[in-house]
């Protein structure tokens, strides 16, 4: 059978930000089954809808830009899909859109992260300016050693917003900051700050260029 | 509204314990409704975790019959791990349902399902958490009514303090009758206690409180009484028709994954084998069976609305029903190209079953498991097993031939009239599975795996082995030892269940009322999910048993007199006790009986059912 790879774009939002990246790959191929959108399957003894979703997102995180690639019949439209699944899905999760004319996963070379919360001991510009500092030194731990890293170079853009602070920061194949790292810069910088009811959501992708990954 | 709105916490606090999504709710299938334009709100609570709450066929059942019905809004609560349980503690979060994220105390109505014993703390703390009072004695008039069905509710004596309301028997029409009671007592403004009363006149409910126990000075029962206008038998309820039965077309579909996460079908109910040792097969009886057409149409309707994978046609013993290769040709030429299998609990190991798996398992392979339950013939016909070992070899053979490469074997210890022979029997039973494999086995590079489990048998209410002592935790610690170092054979795995979980499940099984003190004492210093091995403590447990004045084996390990009165007398199941204690004495001499089809023994239960039993 001819066959096109379709991009799916989601949004991962509210309570659904607890569902960990193996349910959301499983909640969308029911999803597909009950919308009845006939994505091609695996072949061996479990059948399963191809699916790959590039820059998994860390449990916990919100996002409005998830993108899954499936595989659909070439003459199969898909300009139908983002509504059937929508209608389908658990809270929090929303199709915005399907394409098959999707860039190479490769191209992404960052992404753009909101993080919002209360804090106590210190304002959301003070927190701001201190993750512009140069070098911004925090300790990386891995299961076998920990290393003292400079992550200012990995940090492309940072906006202070009315609840919380917008960055921007690496997410390529070779380099990538989980934003999650810059609250370990607010334990070393500023101890005495708590943050609290803090939400980080990933908004969207960018090319190496700045301009939008799509 | 999502509960992370309405405790803004649990956004800090959800990043720090296991499996968060057991917490936030918003699954596909979640019913909300308006709280001011429903007239009745209850909670169906599961005394579990999330995810073997939501494999539970019965919790689809009965939320989706109350949120069918007008006016009545019925929501989620499972029981939150210890991690959650602190944290909510802390933070002063009280246990809320998934969809509203109200406290169970807002609710005018709270249903437990009790499926085994050890679920009984988590009871406790679950009503404890959502601040509802925890003996129904101390409930007042604008507190939750709380109700208990289950399978333990044919015995929920110990837990009979606690609860407002037990439903004995099978909850589709009950319910709703009992629901829209509640609604016309409030109406009429009428309290608490006539709401009861007139409950206890519904067919299946049992108002505990209307019962008084009275003990003989060796602890055996001198007496039940009952109350008011309570009736003195409570007869179990059963669904006449099942085909007319409320069945959902639509639930809630777990996104984080259940244990059982797949659509789910009943073929029927009751079942024809009478295992002396099986509580399910006496307390379902008498047999009424789906038609073929319902079936098919109630899974697709189901496969269709969740988008599972997997449909399982589910009951005592799928193999006994007698359309089933036409129910799974039906659901074949449905799902294969959708890439849907069919899986089938409970088959007994015979050719038939293994030809349909080949057939049904083109899609996906399922393990295999048979259950001969005991390791020689004279034991088998002790507890009505009536399969032989020659039609589990020969089972064995074929699946292995048909390219199986393992199967699971599962037995009890403890049987009555169980010796060393019978140990012996299980090990030789697993040498001969192993060298089928060998003999058998088409791609044996790959390795077999023959896993024999082995569990403690508890006596249950309404079996004949409701006279029966059950085994002390040495004497089955001693039987998993020889089992330990009898079983051979690097292809050969053993496992066997915790003696002191069964234990426990003994103490409650055959309980009465005075056990609840034990249980309320157990959880006070801190016992949940004991059926878990790695949070059972047991020590506190038997502490408290001897604090509260009881002894273990009074309930456990005594064999019970011919009349004594059982703490469950007051219910009716519809099988006669002299049938059950013929079944006890054809046990002590070895006799087994013939299954429902081949003769009927004359249990009594069809007379539930307007002398109905459909054995074919």
């Amino acid at each position: 059978m001819e066959k096109k790879t379709v991009r799916i774009r989601f949004t991962k939002r509210d309570t659904a930000r607890f569902v960990s990246h193996l349910d959301v790959m499983r909640t969308i191929g029911r999803a597909m089954l009950r919308a009845d959108i006939p994505a091609l399957k695996t072949a061996g003894y479990n059948p399963r809808p191809y699916l790959s979703i590039p820059c998994a997102l860390s449990l916990g995180y919100e996002s409005l830009c998830e993108m899954g690639d499936i595989e659909l019949p070439t003459d199969y439209d898909e300009s139908g899909i983002a509504e059937a699944m929508s209608a389908v899905m658990p809270d929090g999760i929303k199709i915005t859109a399907a394409y098959s004319d999707g860039g190479k996963a490769s191209d992404i070379a960052s992404a753009g992260y909101r993080l919002t919360f209360r804090s106590e001991g210190g304002s959301i510009g003070d927190i701001g300016e201190l993750f512009e500092r140069k070098p911004l030194v925090v300790e990386k731990r891995s299961k076998r050693s920990k290393a003292e890293t400079d992550i200012s170079e990995l940090i492309y853009d940072i906006k202070t917003e009315e609840n919380g602070i917008f960055v921007r920061c690496a997410a390529s194949n070779t380099v990538n900051l989980n934003p999650s790292v810059l609250l370990e810069a607010v334990k070393r910088y500023a101890p005495h700050v708590i943050i609290k009811e803090l939400c980080i959501c990933r908004t969207d992708f960018y090319c190496a260029d700045g301009s939008i990954f799509r | 509204m999502s509960v992370l709105n309405k405790y803004p916490v649990l956004n800090d606090i959800l990043t720090q314990v296991e499996k968060p999504a057991r917490y936030t709710g918003g699954e596909y299938g979640s019913v909300y409704k308006d709280p001011e334009n429903v007239k009745m709100r209850i909670a169906f609570c599961f005394p579990d975790t999330y995810e073997i709450g939501m494999s539970h066929l019965g919790l689809r059942i009965l939320t989706g019959l109350y949120n069918d019905m007008d006016g009545v809004w019925c929501e989620r609560a499972f029981a939150p791990w210890p991690d959650m349980e602190q944290k909510m503690r802390e933070n002063s979060i009280p246990l809320y349902t998934l969809e509203s994220g109200d406290a169970l105390s807002e609710f005018d109505m709270i249903g437990f399902t009790l499926q085994y014993e050890l679920c009984y703390t988590n009871v406790l703390n679950m009503l404890d958490m959502g601040g509802v009072p925890l003996c129904a004695a101390d409930r007042g008039e604008n507190d939750p009514v709380v109700i208990g069905g289950g399978p333990c509710t044919f015995n929920a004596e110990p837990m009979a303090e606690f609860f407002d309301i037990f439903i004995i028997g099978e909850g589709e029409e009950v319910n709703k009758e009992l629901s829209l009671l509640y609604m016309e007592c409030r109406e009429a403004n009428l309290g608490r206690k006539e709401f009861l009363k007139k409950a206890s006149g519904i067919e299946g409910i049992y108002v505990p409180s209307l019962y008084k126990i009275e003990y003989n000075s060796d602890g055996t029962i001198a007496e039940i009484k009952n109350l008011d206008s309570a009736p003195v038998k409570v007869k179990k309820r059963i669904v006449k028709d099942l085909d007319t039965m409320y069945f959902p077309k639509t639930f809630a579909v777990p996104t984080a994954s259940a244990i059982h996460d797949r659509a789910m079908v009943e073929v029927f109910r009751g079942c024809i084998r009478g295992c002396r040792f099986c509580q399910a097969g006496h307390t379902w009886r008498p047999v009424r069976k789906k038609k073929p057409e319902t079936i098919v149409k109630q899974a697709i309707e189901q496969l269709i609305f969740s988008g599972c994978e997997e449909i399982n046609l589910m009951s005592l013993s799928t193999s006994d029903y007698s359309e089933l290769e036409t129910v799974c040709d039906k659901l074949l030429e449905y799902g294969e190209s959708k890439g849907i299998s069919i899986s089938l609990p409970s088959l007994r190991a015979d050719s038939f079953s293994i030809e349909l798996l080949n057939r049904l398992q083109k899609v996906r392979k399922s393990g295999l498991t048979f259950a001969p339950e005991a390791g020689t013939q004279r034991l088998r016909d002790v507890i009505n097993k009536n399969i032989t070992e020659e039609s589990i070899l020969s089972a064995c053979k074929m699946a292995f031939a048909a390219g199986w490469n393992g199967v699971k074997l599962y037995f009890m210890l403890g049987l009555p009239t169980e010796t060393e022979e019978d140990l012996k029997g299980i090990a030789e039973m697993s040498d001969h599975v192993l060298y089928a494999w060998r003999q058998n086995a088409k791609n044996k590079d790959k390795g077999g795996k023959i896993t024999v489990s082995t569990s403690s048998f508890v006596p249950k209410p309404f079996t004949p082995f409701q006279w029966a002592a059950q085994d002390s935790i040495k004497t089955l610690n001693d039987k998993i030892s020889y089992l330990r170092s009898n079983i051979k054979g690097r292809t050969v795995t053993y496992s066997w269940h915790e003696p002191r979980v069964s234990a426990l499940e003994g103490l409650f099984a055959r309980g009465d009322r005075r056990l609840g003190k034990v249980i309320y004492g157990a959880w006070q210093k801190g016992c949940r999910f004991d059926s878990w091995d790695e949070q059972l403590k047991y020590d506190i447990w038997a502490e408290t048993v001897a604090e509260c004045g009881l002894d273990f084996e009074f309930y456990a390990n005594r064999e019970r007199g011919e009349n004594e009165i059982f703490p469950w007398d007051m219910i009716d199941v519809g099988v006669s006790r002299e049938f059950l204690y013929r079944g006890w004495k054809d046990a002590l001499e070895g006799k087994p009986q013939p299954d429902c089809r081949q003769k009927c023994e004359g249990c009594g239960a069809l007379a539930l059912n307007n002398g109905l039993c459909e054995v074919d």
